[in-house]
């Protein structure tokens, strides 16, 4: 049996083959080392890549819904201050509808009552046309129209009962507004009622403060429930940004085992690829004196 | 009988052969790094021997011929693996374009789309305000801007392949015109029954460039001329190179590939032009439809939704204008645009359905299509259908690397084995270098022994 053939060209093509195989585990290995990831290419690890990708769409909508949250629980915090502070007129009125029934009432005192109750009106008016960013809290989805406008000595509701959704997450969908029909329309009607109470204060109207001090009642403990509601809300906005926020914690641990380079493993693997292209390349210059030209006289 | 005078004739010959060799020996080593030389060995063979009554006698050596180590077999499969390997090289190459292309940190649709999306949630959170309008419109000129980048770069890169093309139909032109001139110049010399080796190599060459171009077919006529087909069609036969040429084509004036009159495009699979029309006319369309298609829904969802809200002016517009440009699927990605009359107003985004300014009915909806699967079938939301396109040309990158790490892996021990029979060895060359300089001097001496025999015989009967 003849022996393989061995030419020059066989040799140098099969150095240049392993040399520049062995380069290019060194550029990979410092192309991780420098860019801290393993995939720096769709093709590097098609599943991988495209796996990274969808979780970063994913990251973005969640990073997007907390930052809507953040807005939305601003505007519950407000909502809920401005209950609070309907709550505590209510309470005033019901005060001051106390001290007409007290008895002792002279005709002076009953007008200073309704004095100190007309500004009890007024802040609640206030209250009523709150505005969040320059958007009413209260005029369902007119958001750009004044609800409560006082007009002739009677406040009219100039905007709608429609709810405001907002979604919180995927899946989770809240009413993000208390409507005039929810807190003021009534029956008991909270403007009217404090209107009718004035007019029982001034007349000295014994029974029909009594049945207004009750609606006050109603009114508060309507008002309650709203301001119990919206405290819910904001309980769930941070509990689902809460969630968003972890959900991102686990996407980038997923994201970074998907594509990011073991650089313990990766400075290994450039180590040994230099010291394969060092020894390599020493070796070829040994072979290449090996020719039996060289030992001919 | 022999004379010692014929003595002289066998020294002579043995001379001329062993001067012969030697010189075939010294054109080996001087070709040892001439590309496609096949290495010349020179046949040595006993003469005629005389006959005489104390039985045949020989008369020396004669150099018969100096041949070529040629094996037509390793030949052929070289050629064919240097199409595939051409073609995969090619293939590649324009892949790795594409793939860093659509890489996420280049594209930038996947996060664009998120953002779009984003912006109508985010406009769901105060629907009156003018500053969420604004961001809804910046977000989406900035997706209709990563949409026409992608498309472009598809195009881009579609371009050049076809440029290419071009270049590389004019490469062939020159490479079968040359061949054809050494088919002539062969024929010519082996006319006296020589063989040409050294054209030989040449025309060799030539057709192993010509296969790293295009899938050629080839064979060798009787009159040592080759004939050269690609598809069934002749492009050299003898002395005459047929012309490839292109015809531009509809829609996009990319040349189909000619030969006389026939259209061989679709025939064309391997060597450079083979991976050059593959991506052209087939791998690059795949994608831009992919991206099309996706273009084309998020367009047609966004308006279908937008249609069905009420803007915000006064009265609302009737009927709701679209919030992008309509498009069909092909060419959606490149012609992505929003509605101007939509950028120039923000009240004409629609994002209620009531028409009250706080309404955000409408952008709820339009938000939520992010989370649909709309695309294929109903299986896949535009997140996942980019993400899906960027699978697929993360895979097919892949494959064409493994498969040019293959195919090169073949052609390195192909051309191994081709050298080892047709590449010169300088050992081998040395030896032969040896050997016939020692016959070379014996002859030579062998010469002397005779000249002093007659030398001998002159003088002894001269006395």
């Amino acid at each position: 049996m003849m022996d393989t053939r061995i030419t020059p060209s066989i040799r140098e093509r099969n150095f240049l083959e392993n040399i520049n195989a062995t380069k290019a585990r060194l550029n990979k290995a410092q192309e991780e080392i420098s860019s801290g990831k393993r995939v720096n290419r769709l093709s590097d690890d098609p599943f991988a890549a495209s796996q990274a990708s969808r979780i970063a769409s994913v990251m973005s909508a969640n990073d997007q819904f907390i930052a809507g949250n953040e807005l939305l629980r601003s505007k519950l915090e407000l909502t809920d201050v401005t209950l609070q502070s309907l709550i505590q007129s209510s309470d005033s009125a019901k005060v001051l509808a106390a001290q007409a029934l007290s008895g002792t009432t002279t005709p002076e005192s009953r007008a200073a009552l309704a004095t100190a109750l007309d500004g009890v009106r007024s802040a609640a008016l206030s209250s009523a046309n709150m505005q969040f960013n320059g958007a009413y809290l209260f005029s369902g989805t007119l958001t750009t129209t004044e609800p409560f406008v006082d007009s002739g000595g009677a406040v009219t509701f100039q905007g709608n009962n429609d709810p405001l959704f907002l979604r919180l997450d995927r899946s989770t969908v809240v009413k993000s507004n208390v409507t005039d029909q929810d807190l003021f329309a009534g029956p008991p009607a909270l403007f009217s009622t404090l209107d009718a109470l004035k007019t029982a204060i001034q007349n000295n109207d014994t029974a029909a403060i009594r049945s207004n001090l009750s609606d006050l009642e109603t009114i508060s403990s309507r008002i309650n429930t709203e301001a119990a509601k919206v405290g819910n809300n904001i309980r769930s906005v941070d509990q689902i940004n809460a969630l968003l926020r972890d959900h991102n914690i686990a996407l980038t641990t997923e994201s970074s085992r998907l594509t990011d380079a073991d650089l313990v493993k990766s400075i290994s693997s450039l180590n040994l690829a230099s010291q394969a292209v060092n020894v390599g390349l020493q070796a070829q210059g040994q072979i290449q004196q090996l020719s039996l030209i060289d030992f001919l006289k | 009988m022999q004379s010692l005078f014929g003595n002289l004739e066998v020294g002579r010959k043995s001379l001329l052969a062993q001067q012969l060799a030697l010189q075939v020996a010294s054109n080996n080593i001087a070709n040892v790094n001439t590309p496609g030389y096949t290495r010349q060995r020179t046949v040595l063979q006993e003469s005629l021997p005389l006959q005489t009554q104390a039985g045949s006698i020989g008369t020396g050596v004669d150099a018969k011929s100096v041949q070529s180590a040629r094996d037509q077999f390793l030949e052929l499969r070289l050629t064919r693996t240097i199409q595939n390997s051409s073609r995969d090289e090619t293939v590649s190459g324009y892949l790795n374009q594409v793939d860093s292309a659509f890489e996420s940190s280049q594209s930038g649709v996947q996060e664009a789309l998120s953002s779009f999306f984003n912006s109508f949630s985010m406009l769901s959170g105060d629907a009156s305000s003018a500053t969420m309008r604004y961001s809804v419109i910046s977000a989406a000129e900035s997706l209709a801007a990563r949409f026409r980048g992608s498309a472009q770069q598809l195009t881009t890169i579609r371009e050049n392949a076809d440029a290419a093309v071009t270049g590389v139909v004019g490469e062939i032109n020159g490479l079968t015109s040359r061949i054809a001139k050494l088919n002539q110049q062969i024929e010519e010399a082996e006319i006296g029954g020589n063989v040409a080796n050294g054209l030989r190599d040449e025309r060799g060459v030539a057709i192993n460039e010509l296969a790293s171009l295009v899938n050629i077919h080839y064979y060798e006529d009787e009159d040592g001329t080759v004939s050269v087909s690609v598809a069934g069609r002749g492009l050299v036969t003898a002395g005459h190179a047929e012309s490839m040429w292109l015809q531009p084509a509809a829609p996009y004036g990319f040349g189909q590939v000619m030969i006389g009159q026939a259209d061989v495009t679709a025939a064309i699979n391997e060597g450079k032009l083979g991976g050059l029309l593959h991506i052209r006319d087939q791998v690059i369309p795949a994608y831009q439809t992919d991206l099309d298609t996706l273009a084309q829904s998020v367009i047609n969802q966004v308006n279908t939704l937008h249609q069905g809200g009420t803007d915000l002016q006064v009265p609302p517009t009737s009927p709701t204008l679209d919030f992008f440009s309509p498009a069909s699927v092909p060419g959606a990605a490149a012609a992505f645009s929003v509605n101007p009359a939509v950028a120039a107003d923000t009240r004409n985004i629609a994002a209620g359905q009531s028409g009250a300014a706080g309404d955000n009915a409408n952008a709820l909806a339009i938000a939520d299509l992010a989370n649909q699967r709309v695309l294929s079938g109903g299986t896949r939301t535009f997140a996942e259908a980019f993400a899906a396109l960027q699978s697929r040309i993360g895979v097919d990158g892949r494959a064409a690397k493994v498969q040019l790490e293959t195919t090169n892996a073949i052609r390195t021990q192909l051309q191994n084995s081709r050298d080892s029979v047709s590449g010169v060895s300088l050992d081998e060359e040395a030896i032969d270098l040896i050997r016939f300089q020692r016959a070379y001097q014996a002859s030579a001496r062998f010469i002397s022994v005779i000249d002093q025999l007659t030398e001998d015989v002159i003088l002894t009967i001269g006395a």
